[in-house]
């Protein structure tokens, strides 16, 4: 057919301008998901393949990069049922108080009197920050890797993930306070902070 | 932390007594009109954080965080543990020769029509 060639074409050439520019990202979100290194540049191949094959269905002017995040979470959700963690889907699902979801964060009794502005946070290397978001059950840290890292708005993570953005913000919350119990308490026991005192404010009565 | 912000924890905001206590519990201590109360201001701070609100909320709750001395200091901790996350999880980037091979993967790949 006459101008197939062209069409090839352009079709190559919109997507190395639209879509190949997301690699970083798409290999950043692909390692949070994944269990190695190996098999995140095999769901980034997989994912920039598969996202090329379906170019035409990719409506230009909306987010490339939440289309490709998509292709690549549905891929890893793929993988995944085969050897599907039930521990991570049951931690998620737990419930949780109700009441936790807007309050005052419970860290703040423990780092008011020392470091209320979190300034130990910045004292965490990277790596053992990217250790405690890869511990995250996969629904928080999704979530707090799509709005914490690429600053997607709560209805492109909504849209993207199928879920209301009430479900979301829950994620996002829960998925949160964990990590910086986890970050605190590394700082504790690294010396970037001293324990809360409150601690050794229990005392026995009788003592 | 810049000087601005010491003297903001020091001398920000009303230090009226017994705000400490209703804080923790989210009295809704008055900052001037157009600000929002301390409760209001906590429960929206990821919303805040996170560039989800807008118009008058907007303004209510920046207008808290700005004039309080004790709700500044939660959301500085949110900001630094934001940074923390950015930091770490911007920080890789996907391998030369990945990038090579999904190249001439493509060349060789024709899309579906």
């Amino acid at each position: 057919m006459p101008g197939n060639a062209d069409v090839d074409a352009d079709r190559k050439a919109s997507f190395q301008r639209e879509a190949l520019p997301h690699m970083d990202a798409v290999y950043r979100f692909a390692l949070r998901l994944s269990e190695s290194p190996d098999q995140a540049q095999d769901l980034v191949q997989d994912t920039f393949l598969r996202a090329y094959r379906s170019w035409d269905q990719y409506t230009p002017g909306t987010q490339c990069k939440s289309w490709l995040f998509t292709i690549c979470r549905n891929l890893y959700l793929r993988q995944r049922e085969r050897g599907q963690r039930h521990d991570e889907i049951v931690a998620a699902n737990a419930p949780v108080g109700q009441a936790s979801e807007s309050g005052v964060n419970p860290l703040w009794s423990a780092v008011e009197g020392s470091d209320p502005e979190g300034e130990f946070f910045g004292s965490i290397v990277d790596a053992e920050v990217l250790t405690a978001i890869d511990a995250l059950p996969e629904e928080y840290r999704t979530a707090v890797v799509l709005s914490d890292v690429e600053g997607m708005s709560y209805d492109d993570i909504a849209t993207m993930l199928d879920v209301p953005v009430g479900t979301v913000k829950s994620r996002l919350f829960r998925g949160r306070r964990r990590l910086q119990k986890v970050l605190y308490d590394y700082a504790v026991e690294m010396g970037y902070l001293a324990a809360a005192t409150s601690e050794g404010g229990v005392r026995d009565p009788h003592g | 932390m810049s000087f601005f912000h010491r003297i903001r924890r020091i001398f920000g905001g009303r230090s009226s007594g017994g705000h400490g206590n209703a804080h923790a519990h989210g009295g809704g201590d008055d900052h001037g009109p157009g600000s929002a109360g301390c409760q209001e201001a906590i429960s929206l701070l990821y919303d805040y954080l996170d560039g989800e609100l807008e118009g008058v909320s907007l303004e209510r709750v920046k207008a808290h965080f700005e004039a309080c001395r004790m709700c500044y200091p939660h959301l500085r901790f949110e900001e630094a543990f934001r940074a923390a996350i950015q930091r770490a999880g911007r920080g890789e980037k996907a391998p030369a020769d990945l990038k090579a091979h999904l190249l001439e993967l493509l060349e060789s790949t024709s899309a579906e029509s």
